[in-house]
């Protein structure tokens, strides 16, 4: 015990609540402000108050502040549900904030977390976490639940905050499953068993890839067998496109020196006769060209000039028949102006000589002695002046031209075509042709070879190429899965240290939990020699005693006030086995105990069970000689008061009597 | 003139192939040049010589843009050969004739392209 005084002032990670707030959470109706901070070297700050004045609350407040919903593991809405009954009756929000000061190994820092609803519209928590009164930055808001925990891991609170109900369910029964896995993590063995358990997933994952390897070494070695057939192949290829390719060679000497033999002896008529029949060619492409454009002719307005004297009649015919319409435009209106002369004239009743000689007046004497036959519109005029026009100064001349071409093209091709036919077949130049041309015909033929070849060797490269990458892809495969074999290997052998390990290191964290908790039973129990010594099954964590004749001693043979002294020793062993220095809240801790288990408890328990220790009490239980007993470790004291008139707890300084 | 189409003579039209085959002209461009020809000629055609049991050519296929012109042509010697131009069916007959008649004299005159330049007024 004074060695972890000592500790804690060696500065090792340490914790001190320093003060809790609670806002409408409740019974606590607006603001109350909880100092909870330990003064003048003493540990003690107790909270009294009878039943239902909201003990409970206060230590509930804190864990719920520490971890919101974490802790309870509740559905959104059930925990919704929880929040809202925890609110101070006709509230809309609350909020409890938890200060406290954390001592690491460099320095100490004071924290605040504050967790607010809201009952709006919507139910809305809000967590904050400040560190030395500023909001806390160093760590992104998702991850201040991690860092909470980790100060105080949720696995632990059950060891330092607890309630008397707590020592006596555990009092009842020691094997209780949530108690068991609360050691185990206490221990550090969940950690192990988790890491055990990933190796195991690993090591199944790797041994499911297996065993496929058989079929894979076969298809590698029918590879490997494709890849030499494809080389033998291609290097016969290969030497067939260099014996080629010499032949080749040697065929195009000969060749040149046949040419040179041909012009030699006479090549240049068969030269001409070359000449000739390209140029006869060229004719007649351009001759059919100059077809072409007469055609195009034709199919216009060329017709219209193998007539032209018609065409030429025409337009005396058509300017005749405008002229005759125009006279009788003309003839029509002044035999209208005439009527309405005449009918203005007529009243007058003039001399019949001045009459006729206003008659005479607008009587129109040309007249043309011919009929109209074509009788066009004027549009229809227009479209034939135009073709008219078109042709005289277009096509007439276009046409007289291109058929000049056309003759003298044609004359040429005649000559040329002649010439063709006139080449002297002069038989001394007939070998030398024909072997020129046997020898190009071969050349040729190598040459299709060569090419046939070529592309054969690409097509059988591109082949290879394909097996080889199989191939590489295959042994990298293999590759891999001698490693994976190696992994697996390597997680067995972990495994097993892990296992040795796990067993060697709960054997020793159960030693030190055994004594720890004998230690504090030891601390706590009257009968000195009752229990001699303790055992925890490092599978099970059964807990078996033993007396001092070393026989042992089945739990429930304890009487009920035994066995929660025990369980509190079972509680601060475990707390003092999991090396974290925390503040203590107990709620109501002595619920079935004799005078004498109490004396002992606050003798030799809560004076030393932490450097802080937050007892929330009746008067019953602390009652006032109890009080006595702990005065010179009280730090300092509340009263939580129920007033019915605001229906609500007030807390005020200091204990019952005090 | 109202008409839609002409139905040449069978004979005609074999002629028309062959020219067509000496030329490299369709048959309708051969058509309008064989036109001319037969306006030229001082004797009047007789519609009675040709049938119509031979190619078909549409109107606009045979006489295209010179439509208005090559009929002003045709009119201009049906007047002067003293045909009633207010007879309509007449005059389709008369045409018909000219046509074929048109195509015949050029099959004589014809041997290939180049020969067209001799037809031609310079």
């Amino acid at each position: 015990m004074e060695n972890r005084r000592r500790n804690l002032e060696r500065g090792q990670r340490a914790m001190i609540l320093t003060s809790l707030t609670l806002e409408n959470v409740g019974l606590y109706k607006g603001k109350n402000v909880l100092d909870l901070r330990p003064k003048e070297g003493k540990n003690i700050v107790l909270f009294g108050g009878k039943n239902g004045t909201g003990k409970t609350t206060l230590l509930e407040s804190v864990k719920l502040c520490l971890y919101g919903n974490n802790i309870y593991g509740y559905t959104k809405k059930q925990y919704e549900e929880f929040i809202k009954k925890l609110i101070h009756k006709g509230e809309k929000s609350a909020q409890v904030t938890l200060e406290f000061i954390y001592f690491s190994l460099e320095s100490h820092d004071t924290y605040k977390v504050v967790r607010k609803w809201d009952l709006g519209k919507r139910f809305k928590e809000e967590f904050l976490l400040y560190k030395n009164g500023e909001i806390y930055k160093e760590i992104p808001r998702e991850q201040w639940q991690e860092f909470i925990s980790d100060i105080i891991p949720p696995s632990l609170v059950n060891f330092f905050f607890f309630d008397g109900e707590k020592i006596e369910k555990l009092a009842e029964d020691f094997s209780e499953v949530e108690f068991v896995n609360d050691v185990k993590s206490l221990l550090g063995v969940t950690v192990i068993d988790t890491l055990r358990t990933s190796l195991d997933i690993l090591r199944k994952r790797y041994i499911n890839q297996e065993d496929v390897s058989e079929e894979i070494s076969q298809k590698l070695q029918e590879l490997e067998e494709k890849r030499k057939t494809l080389e033998k192949e291609l290097e016969k290829k290969l030497q067939s496109l260099a014996d080629i390719e010499n032949k080749k060679q040697v065929l195009e000497r000969k060749l040149k020196t046949a040419e040179r033999e041909f012009i030699e002896k006479g090549g240049e008529a068969f030269r001409s006769y070359e000449r000739n029949k390209t140029r006869k060619e060229f004719l007649e492409s351009e001759i059919e060209k100059i077809k072409n454009e007469i055609r195009e002719l034709a199919s216009k307005d060329l017709p219209l000039a193998t007539g032209m004297d018609l065409v030429e009649e025409l337009l005396v015919q058509l300017e005749m028949e405008k002229e005759i319409k125009r006279i009788n435009f003309e003839k029509e209106i002044l035999q209208n102006k005439l009527k309405e002369l005449e009918n203005i004239l007529t009243p007058l009743s003039l001399d019949k000589e001045v009459l006729e000689k206003i008659r005479n007046l607008f009587s129109v004497n040309k007249e043309i002695k011919s009929d109209i036959i074509l009788d066009l519109s004027e549009k229809e005029n227009k479209t034939v002046e135009v073709v008219i026009q078109n042709l005289k100064t277009n096509t007439l001349g276009k046409a007289k031209n291109l058929f000049l071409k056309l003759e003298n093209l044609e004359e040429e091709l005649l000559e040329v075509e002649s010439a063709l036919q006139n080449v002297p077949e002069e038989e001394f130049i007939k070998p030398y042709l024909e072997k020129l041309s046997r020898l190009e015909r071969k050349r040729m033929e190598y040459e299709t070879i060569r090419k046939c070849l070529e592309e054969e060797i690409r097509k059988l490269e591109k082949e290879k190429n394909k097996v080889e990458k199989e191939i590489e892809k295959l042994e990298s495969f293999i590759k891999q899965k001698m490693k994976k074999r190696m992994v697996i290997h390597i997680i067995e052998k972990s495994q097993k240290v892990i296992d040795r390990f796990r067993k060697e290191f709960v054997k020793r964290k159960i030693k030190i939990l055994e004594k720890e908790i004998l230690d504090a039973f030891y601390k706590l129990k009257r009968k000195e020699n009752f229990i001699r010594d303790l055992h925890i099954n490092p599978e099970t964590f059964e807990i078996t005693l033993f007396d001092v004749n070393n026989r042992k001693i089945p739990i429930d043979r304890l009487s009920s006030g035994e066995r929660q002294i025990f369980a509190i020793s079972f509680l601060w062993g475990l707390a003092r086995a999991s090396g974290k220095k925390l503040p203590v809240i107990i709620d109501t801790p002595l619920g079935r105990l004799d005078n004498e288990h109490r004396e002992n408890l606050a003798k030799n328990y809560f004076p030393h069970i932490s450097h802080q220790v937050i007892i929330l009490s009746t008067d019953v239980e602390v009652d006032k000689e109890l009080f006595e007993m702990l005065r010179t470790h009280i730090s300092h004291s509340y009263q939580l008061v129920y007033d019915e008139d605001c229906m609500c707890t007030k807390v005020h300084k200091g204990y019952f009597w005090n | 003139m109202k008409f839609n189409r002409i139905i040449l003579d069978k004979k005609i039209s074999q002629k028309l192939f062959i020219l067509k085959g000496r030329t490299g002209l369709t048959p309708n461009i051969l058509c309008r040049f064989g036109l001319i020809l037969s306006l030229k000629d001082p004797t009047v055609p007789d519609p009675k010589w040709y049938k119509q049991d031979g190619q078909e050519l549409m109107r606009h296929v045979l006489l295209g843009d010179l439509d208005t012109i090559l009929i002003c042509l045709f009119k201009q010697r049906a007047y002067r050969d003293g045909v009633n131009l207010k007879d309509e069916k007449l005059l389709l007959e008369l045409f018909r004739a000219h046509i074929n008649r048109g195509a015949e004299l050029l099959y004589n005159r014809i041997k290939n392209l180049s020969s067209i330049k001799e037809l031609i007024d310079l």
